[in-house]
């Protein structure tokens, strides 16, 4: 098992490597990074010597070298075009995605579970019509403009809730952390149905019928118990895509996480704390999958066989 | 009648695409996806020939500002008095265009290279692959974050970033789908016979790999749509004063506390042409792959 998991850990290493390596290439593109220092009206020389000081001259590879053994060996990102460190800016926004995602994430399982199970029990009747539909056009919403409608109605019109920012404590929280939630609540549901439907067709649960199990426990232990691995495993890649991806509604309410701090950033073109921002998230969300992957060899005794004694 | 002559002279005889469509029209929903589609495409179209650019679009007609929805305009005005309606319609092109020309970059690009690394295997398999692991590393926004910030932002960037950025998920499907067909007997005697493997990929395995790979396409659409809006909306996508839906709701979030009714509009024509796709997704996968319907 241990054997295992070192495999999984050393493999990472070249992935992310790469990786980072690839975000450091499109990003050495956006320009020169003396120029944006410097402003429109330096001298050559000036550029030059300062090129020269930040060691611009030197080879993509070696630039690159440099940057990510900085990285391994002192958590040092640099800093960004306000002399700030990257590292420090990136770890004071990174809770309050991290916040986010797992409220976001709850809110998601607290839906979208049960009415999948509902949607599956009751197949092919009203309820099961009435959820797909929900579910499709959950799907469907732009999270962000969902954002803009329930922030007019809640906090401009009746002024229940804070429009942006995180000063509010959880009542900030509510309107970011739901409007990220329906997609993926929307995905989750018809997961769960499917996953659900394909379980109550199963062999074992006729025969718990035939014993006369009582139906409720029939659904929830015996079908659910069987067809929530698939949902827990799509619900860990949504929680690795909020913690990459709610860009967007982290911009429309000016939450201070990672995905604004990056997109105001791309803007300012400020761009080692793009590069740094991008790379971070990058291995901090394949961390997480890889947890959650190692999870799983613990829970399914295939992996777990095939590993033993060795 | 004739109908019913041919279906005595070939009796239970379908094409596939017939079959497909057969399949297809049995899904409500499906079909109802598709109407929407193609009246949105319509109008599309018609804007074409009924909206002045110039004037109606990208123009300024200051003393209309600010109109709420009415007889005159149905959807109101905007901050510069351009009518919200005609901008909304004429505005289907970029949502459509990047939607599809993104989506089609990622399929070309990914199904190309999956597919070669699913036929021919081995070395080349493993290389392609764990490229294609690195790659799927970067999340997805932030993967098209990074290419717009690389190369500027503009149209054809943006559908450039979308595009790459979700490549390799494609790449996926399309070895797995490729490893399948890859057995079967009638490559087999394609080989026997020295067909060259690229004939052999294009001509036979290429087709009977494709149902997934549409399938998956539809319902990228989709997320693509709701990308290029969201990249927009952040003034990192289509410029503001073209009238993508992205753009529009960006340029109405100044006046959200008074003119609320801006924010309406752009916003569900996204919705309901992304509803419409994955409907039209949902009646292609149980038509494709009877194998996943439920």
């Amino acid at each position: 098992m241990w054997k295992y998991i070192l495999k999984r850990i050393l493999f990472l290493i070249p992935i992310m490597l790469l990786s980072s390596f690839i975000v450091y290439y499109l990003m050495s593109l956006t320009g020169d990074p003396a120029q944006a220092m410097l402003g429109e009206d330096a001298t050559e020389e000036q550029l030059e010597q300062l090129r020269e000081e930040m060691g611009l001259n030197d080879p993509l590879i070696v630039r690159y070298g440099r940057y990510i053994g900085n990285v391994v060996f002192h958590g040092d990102l640099g800093t960004d075009i306000w002399k700030k460190s990257v590292f420090d800016e990136y770890m004071a926004r990174l809770p309050y995605t991290l916040y986010l995602a797992c409220v976001s994430m709850f809110l998601t399982a607290l839906i979208s579970v049960p009415l999948g199970i509902i949607a599956a029990v009751r197949q092919n009747k009203w309820e099961d019509f009435v959820l797909s539909a929900l579910a499709i056009a959950g799907m469907s919403i732009p999270n962000f403009w969902l954002g803009l409608l329930l922030m007019i109605k809640f906090a401009l019109q009746l002024g229940w809730l804070p429009t942006s920012g995180a000063e509010d404590g959880v009542l900030s929280l509510i309107l970011p952390a739901f409007c990220t939630a329906v997609p993926n609540a929307a995905l989750i549901t018809r997961m769960t149905r499917s996953s659900m439907l394909d379980c109550i067709r199963a062999d074992y649960l006729r025969t718990a019928r035939a014993k006369g199990v009582k139906e409720g426990k029939i659904v929830l232990k015996h079908a659910l118990g069987n067809a929530i691995i698939p949902i827990l495993t799509s619900m860990s890649n949504q929680f690795a895509i909020l913690i990459g991806g709610s860009v967007v509604v982290e911009t429309v309410f000016a939450w201070p996480g990672v995905g604004s701090l990056i997109i105001n950033a791309v803007k300012a073109k400020n761009t080692n704390m793009v590069t740094g921002g991008i790379i971070m998230t990058t291995v901090f969300v394949a961390v997480i999958l890889l947890l959650v992957d190692l999870l799983y060899a613990f829970l399914d005794p295939r992996i777990k066989a095939q590993y033993q004694g060795k | 009648m004739s109908k019913k002559t041919n279906a005595a002279a070939q009796p239970g005889r379908k094409t596939q695409g017939q079959l497909i469509w057969h399949q297809f029209k049995k899904n409500k929903g499906a079909v109802i996806g598709l109407i929407a589609f193609l009246a949105i495409v319509g109008l599309a179209i018609i804007a074409l020939f009924i909206v002045d650019y110039d004037t109606q679009i990208a123009g300024m007609l200051i003393k209309d500002k600010l109109q709420k929805p009415s007889a005159a305009h149905i959807f109101g005005t905007d901050h510069l008095g351009r009518d919200v309606f005609l901008r909304v319609i004429y505005g289907a092109h970029y949502s459509l265009l990047i939607g599809f020309l993104g989506t089609g970059v990622s399929v070309l690009f990914g199904t190309l290279i999956g597919a070669v690394a699913g036929y021919f295997g081995g070395k080349l398999e493993w290389f392609i692959m764990r490229l294609v692991d690195v790659l799927m590393t970067i999340p997805t926004m932030l993967m098209a974050t990074c290419v717009v910030a690389a190369f500027g932002i503009s149209i054809t960037n943006l559908i450039l970033a979308i595009g790459i950025s979700t490549a390799p998920h494609f790449a996926r499907t399309a070895r797995a789908s490729v490893m399948t067909v890859r057995g079967n007997e009638y490559v087999e005697a394609a080989k026997a016979i020295g067909t060259n493997d690229f004939v052999i990929m294009f001509k036979h395995v290429m087709p009977n790999a494709l149902s997934p790979i549409i399938v998956q396409a539809t319902n990228r659409v989709a997320t693509c749509i709701i990308a290029a809006a969201s990249f927009s909306f952040l003034g990192l996508g289509v410029p503001s004063p073209l009238p993508e839906w992205g753009a529009m709701l960006s340029d109405a979030k100044p006046f959200m506390r008074t003119q609320p009714y801006l924010m309406i509009f752009p916003g569900l024509a996204i919705m309901i042409t992304v509803l419409a796709l994955n409907l039209i997704g949902d009646g292609l996968r149980d038509a494709l792959d009877p194998k996943l319907k439920r």
